[in-house]
């Protein structure tokens, strides 16, 4: 399992601020990229989505199509490995957005993993973008 | 009938995947590579562009059209080196639970998919509206422009119950209390409220959430495209 999160020096200072038992165990890296991607890129990625593999998805869009209030969604009508492809089409600025509104609310260790595992996926989207020539 | 009327074959502008993949197909099929990286791939990209101008009729388009089949390379690119990443290592399934149980990061990863899956299958229009009602009804993402928006836009939404939304918008709007410029203070007020709506189970409606921003800005971006 992993033990590292990666955060910028901004979101340090607000980790830092937590309760020692809730960073007991953990190391953070600097994340040092910031290649986030252009509205343009985020549209693009939106055409690239499949959700072949989670028809729960279509489900859903079906509801909110026939008439059902969105309210009445639940993250629990979704598998959890819908977070892959919904990571990569949002973008390293979606997850980052996440990040910032799960860091103001981190309760429990729950929260610090994550916090992590979030962290990790916006190093890694950073990371594939920092190749990009088109934004 | 002149010169000029006879018609071009009609360009429908790529949106999906499929869509790239027959236009680069097509292009190659006339000898021009825009993705070759040897020397000569400025020219294979004006000889495109000059293509699509002449075979449809594509003056000021054709540009953006090739930028644009550039940009869905690169970006299916950086979709297979993301797919090979070594996800399961991470503790996502955890994840999600604890994205139950915030409300803020629930409702941006219901926006999120939900957006991303009326893309996928065809349904952004009424999507974008139910999502927009459903933010307004929260006062969160951008609240008060989406209801302008979402009737300029002609969406068939109840006129009724769009204007009731919106006056409801505005009455949250009312009562945001003007924020102390003290810093730090704007953020501890908002944490506090952040508390109570966790411990009610209810999203506060006089704050801002980068999640759920940043959610409702990129479904702006989907109602923009082409």
């Amino acid at each position: 399992m992993t033990i590292e999160i990666i955060l910028t020096p901004a979101e340090q200072a607000t980790y830092n601020a937590l309760q020692d038992s809730l960073k007991e165990g953990w190391t953070v890296t600097e994340e040092s990229l910031n290649c986030y991607e252009s509205e343009r890129q985020i549209v693009m990625r939106h055409r690239l989505a499949d959700f072949t593999a989670y028809p729960q998805v279509a489900v859903m869009v079906e509801r909110i199509v026939s008439g059902e209030e969105v309210e009445h969604i639940s993250l629990s009508d979704l598998p959890d490995g819908v977070q892959k492809e919904i990571y990569f089409t949002m973008g390293a600025r979606g997850v980052n957005a996440l990040m910032q509104t799960l860091l103001k609310e981190i309760t429990t260790d729950e929260d610090v993993v994550a916090l992590a595992a979030l962290s990790a996926a916006r190093h890694k989207l950073l990371e594939i973008n920092s190749t990009a020539t088109h934004s | 009938m002149t010169q000029d009327n006879i018609e071009s074959p009609q360009f429908e502008a790529p949106r999906r995947a499929e869509d790239f993949h027959n236009l680069t197909r097509e292009l190659t099929n006339r000898g021009l590579n825009i993705l070759d990286a040897k020397e000569n791939a400025a020219d294979q990209r004006r000889e495109a562009i000059q293509y699509l101008k002449d075979t449809y009729n594509l003056n000021g388009q054709a540009e953006r059209v090739i930028e644009d089949l550039e940009l869905f390379h690169q970006e299916a690119e950086a979709k297979k080196e993301w797919s090979t990443w070594d996800y399961i290592k991470y503790p996502f399934a955890k994840t999600w639970e604890v994205m139950k149980a915030h409300p803020y990061l629930s409702t941006a990863a219901i926006i999120a998919t939900a957006g991303a899956g009326a893309y996928y299958t065809g349904a952004l229009t009424p999507v974008v509206a139910a999502v927009k009602q459903w933010l307004v009804q929260l006062g969160v993402g951008g609240a008060a422009e989406a209801v302008t928006e979402t009737v300029g836009a002609g969406v068939e939404v109840a006129k009724d119950a769009v204007a009731s939304v919106a006056q409801g918008a505005e009455a949250l709007i009312d009562k945001v209390p003007v924020p102390d410029m003290v810093p730090g203070a704007v953020d501890a007020a908002a944490g506090a409220g952040e508390v109570a709506a966790e411990a009610s189970g209810v999203l506060n409606p006089t704050t801002t959430v980068p999640s759920i921003d940043e959610a409702a800005k990129i479904l702006d971006a989907l109602r923009q495209a082409p």
